[in-house]
């Protein structure tokens, strides 16, 4: 498997630790999958993300709060990724 | 909050309310919340350009990029993204911006609103001229997309404007495909002011020129430069080190200068120390072309980060004119002479060729422009007036980028079109919201 078939998701994709860490993903290659509540700030990221790496970036509405619509976001994602990254919450700039 | 706000040449120092903004709705917020503001990106202007009369806004949050299009080239980004940074995405898949100042650590939207130019200005315009559209917060809080064909007077003003039709928050700006990151570079050796002027005249075909003027040689050796020519280096042109690396790394500063230097640091004899040393250097380099990385050859002060320090507290003022070519030569040599004699050298001086004019407020127009660097001292601003006085003679202006203490008198008589552009302004901002100090100086 190399770096171009896997895929990280960012839970809080409009954080500044989320948004450095998948540049350095998709820096090395890695498809992108950006969550959150916001989702015209996602898409900001994910344009930004895009143009700098040149890699996939997809963004997905996701409130941590809202625990009933999780099984709904996973069944959502294009594909399920093999890394995680959670920087919800007071990481939030 | 309140902060002492200065351009690159750390005069004058001001005090301002500081805001920042890293969205398009914050910064419409801080354009509809108050007077006296404008808009500031990295703070490379060295003047009072982007310091706001009561309210500085910060824009270097706003730097992402939105789209590229590497068959056209064309790249949409906000404004505060830095060149450097454009540079460092975007070199390695073999894009350059069209036109680069002498540094890269300058916003998107400060570089079209001083509408830079480069080494290339003779031949490829200035930043504006790679400027597809501009999006603009103006100072009623509307947002507003212009270019050559909506709201072209927007556009025209918005290039060269210094951010006062609006806060700059994105643009599309076109990059030119380069095969390697390497420049061709050719040394020519001028022996006076006439040789280097002629040189730059013979060199017009060259992508890229400039001429390094040493202010201290007087006689019969005033004036006398090494001329510097570019051209972007094929890929069949590389050899050893450079064909191992097509795109060597455009890196960060090495060199960092962590204090003030002492007053005392940049003294005459220093000065005529280096230009002897660096004259001497470059004319054993003349000849024969050579292969330089873009990083050096487009920005070779970005190496020591800083770099303004080395003039001490009271900071330096640059003074950079543009004069048409009928009366350039004698106004040069005049200017030249005056501060050969004054003793106290510039000890950057850079000669080169402009072609036409492209903003309403654009500084260029078709002549040779003279940057010259000079620290703070007691009877500096004395002297830069009577240089202003040869310049206005000469049918001459100042760069408004680099400007810290022209007159407005200097200003009207360089700038015929200031007229129009305070006439725009007054229809786009009627509450008269956008004031930085250097428009309350020359009233604009």
């Amino acid at each position: 498997m190399t770096a171009s078939d896997k895929t990280l998701l960012v839970l809080g994709g409009t954080s500044d630790i989320g948004r450095a860490t998948a540049i350095a993903f998709a820096a090395n290659g890695w498809t992108v999958q950006l969550a959150g509540r916001n989702e015209d700030a996602l898409r900001r990221e994910a344009d930004d993300i895009a143009v700098r790496t040149g890699a996939k970036v997809s963004t997905h509405r996701f409130d941590a709060l809202d625990t009933g619509a999780f099984a709904a976001f996973v069944d959502g994602l294009p594909v399920l990724p093999d890394t995680v990254l959670c920087v919800l919450g007071v990481l939030r700039g | 909050m309140n902060r002492l706000v200065s351009g690159w040449g750390r005069y004058p120092v001001v005090e301002t309310e500081w805001r920042e903004t890293s969205t398009r709705a914050e910064a419409v917020a801080a354009m509809r919340s108050g007077g006296g503001i404008v808009a500031r990106g990295n703070g490379r202007a060295y003047g009072d350009a982007a310091i706001g009369a009561l309210t500085t806004l910060s824009t270097v949050g706003l730097d992402r990029m939105i789209a590229f299009d590497p068959a056209t080239g064309s790249l949409v980004l906000e404004a505060g993204v830095l060149l450097a940074d454009v540079i460092a995405t975007f070199l390695p898949r073999g894009f350059f911006p069209v036109v680069v100042p002498g540094t890269r650590y300058v916003t998107i939207g400060g570089v079209i609103a001083a509408d830079v130019h480069g080494k290339n200005h003779h031949k490829d315009g200035s930043f504006g001229d790679h400027v597809i559209d501009v999006t603009v917060a103006t100072g009623s809080g509307e947002i507003v997309r212009a270019s050559r064909t909506d709201s072209a007077d927007l556009f025209w003003s918005t290039i060269g404007g210094m951010g006062l039709t609006g806060t700059i928050l994105a643009a599309t700006i076109r990059l030119r495909q380069v095969e390697t990151g390497w420049i061709r570079q050719r040394i020519v050796v001028a022996g006076d002011l006439t040789a280097a002027i002629a040189t730059l005249d013979a060199a017009d075909d060259a992508t890229y020129s400039v001429a390094w003027i040493d202010c201290v040689a007087r006689g019969s050796a005033l004036g006398r430069s090494l001329v510097f020519l570019g051209e972007h280096a094929g890929r069949a042109e590389l050899r050893g080190r450079a064909e191992q690396t097509p795109f060597p790394t455009v890196g960060e500063p090495r060199l960092t200068v962590p204090f003030e230097l002492p007053d005392i640091a940049l003294n005459h004899l220093g000065v005529v120390a280096f230009n002897e040393v660096y004259f001497r250097l470059g004319a054993r380099k003349a000849g024969d072309p050579f292969l330089v990385a873009a990083g050096p050859y487009f920005f070779p002060l970005d190496g020591v980060a800083d770099w303004n320090r080395i003039y001490g507290r009271r900071g330096f003022v640059q003074h950079q004119c543009v004069l048409p070519p009928a009366s350039a030569s004698g106004a040069l040599a005049e200017m030249l002479n005056r501060i050969a004699r004054r003793g106290d050298a510039s000890f950057l001086a850079v000669l080169k060729k402009l072609g036409r004019s492209t903003g309403v407020l654009s500084f260029p127009f078709e002549g040779y422009t003279l940057a010259l660097d000079f620290p703070m001292t007691h009877g500096l601003l004395a002297f830069l007036d009577e240089l202003d006085l040869i310049v206005v003679k000469a049918g001459g202006r100042l760069y408004l980028a680099k400007d810290a203490r022209q007159s407005r008198e200097t200003f009207d008589a360089g700038y015929p079109t200031a007229d129009q552009f305070r006439a725009f302004r007054r229809g786009l901002d009627p509450a008269h919201r956008i004031r930085s100090h250097l428009s309350e100086r020359l009233a604009l």
